[in-house]
């Protein structure tokens, strides 16, 4: 029997497909926008200089969503103080605003003092102008704002939403956004003074441009993304889709009705078809993504000008996720009856962390040999994983690319095979 | 269907432990038992005939009669001892499943295969899902997937387990039925309906051939002779008498009826006995332990020998 043939009979059931294809395609993709967008963000708000500021707060103050939702689109008067009387009732003192224009509204803010008359409340005048309409300076009043001041301390209770979106948007007001892009204009002329900076280190091909290098980086955490969710679905969901054979009893009988090299090249048929309907999906998702976070003078061909670099690196990098993936699944499976198996996944990431830290360590010491080194740790299998992650960045030698990459597929080719039979497990516990 | 199931130096093992080693095996029937203790290996076995084992041993073969040999993918069915149905879609999908990878149709079952439809009364349950089935009716559904799948050799795992006289009886007669065109290897523990559907048996203990054959041959090899005592006037007492005073063997009231049971049986010393204390014309007659009592023997004697090792 065919592996496609029996590949798409199963996939004809409705629940099936939902269960082997639709699902973990729906969760990859989804991983995949928030780091997309979570990564944007991030190198948007990094990059971002005085001139961009000032528009950015430009727009807030045209536009801004929480003032548009509490207060609308009209501005607000001048803000008014209300210092309130104490009156004598018959049921002792009673405290009342000092006129009509002064009746409390429920956004209205109160000062909560022990002598409103001679209080100076000049500080919050600057903090709430413009988006309260009155400030009540009182002993107990109580607006949906209350400051209560006291000798020792100072707190506010607020009782509602809009007024606590209010009282946000007051603490950014106007003159701390001022500051702000006074600051940002200041640090713009000091590095302006240094123009683009430049790290030179031995054992590197080219000098690394420190500025371009958080583009660069959220180029590269997106595409190891991509690369890392495509291994998951590739590995583990091959054992998901075991498992879930296994779970309903239903191995057996269909291992033995279609024969092992159908029903596991079925296996690997469904594999693909996720891992492509993945990368259909994301890679022009990702694509999209980098090309809007990428001002329009610049591309990706500025951020690999070597297009021998992009392809080496895109093979050292899948080769190596591909190869501890693979030794993480292996000893997961060959020790699944330990009690600490579980430790064992983490063995490839303990290596690679280790090897990451040596690597970062050389660039503490200088000289010839320190190069070497960090070159020698680049490439190697699992160790050299986190500077090849980084290796657009940081530009390695690509003969040390090739190395890295030709070490690890041989590595990958030995694991596959020596390690077969693992794959098929269950077939052993059924 | 006759088929003969062969092998040579067949060994499997599970990590340390051996499984199954048979030196070498030569076994025709149309029905054939599997028996044994749990753990004699004879689930093993049944997974080393459907190619089910991480490295297939090359020497086991299955021929059909006109000496065709036989692979699972092409020409065996398997029911496992739990039933098999994905939990979470329903009876009609699973069977329609197998039946478009067997037949390229997937309503084959509600054409051609409507009997075994209604043999096994799987029409009721199409359009439950697999969670909402007992375990009987899980099992139903994989033989009647079995049937639907014409295959020639059909391999069950104690099909008899958990279930009521009458859907034994169905079920046995089902195979009966059925024994022209498909031969059948059943692991069991239910010795009184396999001495009814088998021709053959094949016992294991602790991953080793303790016999084969003919049922016959199988219930004298593992049990000796057997003499039936009939006619006699109080065959409780005479029942009770002969336990004491034959340890060795295995004697049992079957009605007014007594039979003895054991390899090293004296007919004299029987006669003796019984005549010690039944004059009045109790009768001896040769005849054949039943498979139940020569598995009883046996799985007493086997659990003789592993009781020293634990």
């Amino acid at each position: 029997m065919s592996p496609f043939r029996l590949a798409f009979a199963l996939l004809r059931i409705p629940r099936l497909f939902a269960a082997l294809i639709l699902f973990p395609l729906l969760l990859s993709l989804l991983i995949v926008f928030a780091q997309l967008v979570l990564t944007t963000a991030a190198s948007r708000f990094a990059a971002v200089d005085s001139s961009a500021l000032e528009q950015h707060y430009e727009r807030r103050r045209e536009s801004d969503l929480g003032k548009l939702l509490v207060l609308g689109d009209t501005a607000l008067a001048p803000l008014q103080i209300c210092r309130w009387n104490e009156v004598p009732t018959s049921e002792g003192l009673r405290e009342v605003p000092p006129g009509p224009q002064c009746a409390p509204d429920r956004l209205d803010a109160a000062l909560h003092v022990a002598s409103p008359h001679d209080f100076d409340a000049k500080d919050y005048v600057r903090l709430l102008d413009g988006w309260v309409e009155r400030l009540h300076v009182c002993k107990s009043c109580r607006p949906d704002i209350v400051i209560s001041i006291a000798e020792d301390s100072i707190r506010s209770d607020v009782y509602s939403t809009q007024a606590l979106i209010l009282l946000q948007l007051s603490r950014n007001n106007q003159s701390v956004q001022e500051h702000f892009i006074a600051a940002t204009r200041e640090r713009d002329q000091l590095r302006a003074l240094t123009g683009e900076t430049h790290f030179h280190s031995v054992g590197l091909r080219s000098s690394i441009n420190l500025d371009q290098s958080k583009r660069m980086l959220t180029v590269i955490v997106n595409v190891a993304g991509l690369v890392i969710v495509a291994l998951w679905l590739a590995l583990k969901s091959h054992r998901k889709v075991l498992d879930y054979f296994a779970k309903n009893g239903a191995l057996l009988p269909m291992v033995a009705a279609t024969g092992k090299r159908s029903f596991y090249g079925a296996l690997w048929v469904l594999t693909i078809l996720r891992v492509s309907a993945f990368l259909a999906a994301a890679v022009p998702l990702t694509l999209y993504g980098i090309h809007e976070l990428l001002d329009s003078s610049e591309d990706i061909p500025v951020l690999f000008p070597e297009r021998a670099e992009l392809v080496l690196w895109l093979i050292a990098l899948t080769s190596s996720f591909a190869l501890a993936a693979l030794i993480a699944s292996l000893a997961d499976l060959r020790h699944r009856h330990e009690l600490l198996s579980v430790l064992y996944r983490y063995v490839p990431l303990g290596f690679c962390m280790l090897g990451t830290a040596l690597w970062t360590a050389t660039f503490i010491f200088d000289g010839p040999l320190f190069g070497t080194i960090r070159s020698g740790i680049t490439a190697l299998p699992i160790l050299g994983m986190g500077p090849i992650l980084v290796a657009p960045a940081l530009k390695p030698e690509l003969s040390v690319l090739v190395v890295h990459g030709v070490l690890t597929l041989i590595l990958l080719g030995f694991a596959v095979r020596a390690n077969t039979r693992w794959f098929a497990a269950h077939l052993d516990e059924l | 269907m006759q088929v003969e199931v062969s092998c040579k130096n067949l060994i499997v093992n599970y990590g340390v432990h051996c499984a199954l080693s048979i030196e070498h095996l030569t076994l025709r029937g149309g029905v054939v038992a599997l028996l044994g203790h749990n753990g004699a290996g004879k689930s093993t076995l049944m997974k080393a005939l459907l190619d089910l084992l991480p490295h297939p041993p090359r020497s086991l073969q299955v021929r059909g009669p006109d000496g065709e040999l036989f692979t699972s993918s092409s020409h065996m069915a398997f029911c496992p001892e739990t039933g098999a149905i994905f939990e979470d879609i329903s009876v009609a999908e699973y069977v329609g499943l197998w039946c478009r990878l067997k037949h390229h149709d997937s309503n084959y079952y509600r054409k051609a295969g409507q009997t075994y439809m209604e043999l096994l009364e799987i029409s009721p349950l199409l359009r439950k899902k697999g969670r909402e089935l007992s375990k009987g009716q899980r099992r139903r559904v994989q033989t009647a997937i079995g049937f639907l799948t014409k295959p020639r050799l059909f391999l069950i795992d104690e099909p008899f387990d958990g279930l009521d006289v009458q859907r034994t009886q169905e079920l046995a007669d089902i195979i009966l039925a059925h024994r022209e065109s498909t031969s059948f290897v059943i692991s069991s523990h239910r010795m009184d309906v396999m001495e009814r559907l088998a021709d053959a048996a094949l016992v294991l203990e602790q991953g080793l051939v303790a016999t084969a054959g003919s049922i016959e041959d199988v219930c004298k090899s593992l049990a000796g002779s057997n003499l039936l005592i009939t006619h006699a006037a109080n065959p409780t007492h005479l029942c009770e008498m002969l336990k004491a005073q034959l340890p060795s063997a295995l004697v049992s009231q079957l009605g007014d009826q007594v039979s003895v049971t054991g390899h090293t049986l004296d007919p004299d010393r029987v006669r003796s006995l019984v005549t010690s204390v039944d004059q009045n014309g109790a009768r001896l007659i040769n005849g054949r332990a039943s498979l139940t009592d020569a598995m009883s023997i046996h799985l007493r004697a086997a659990h003789a020998r592993a009781a020293p090792n634990n």
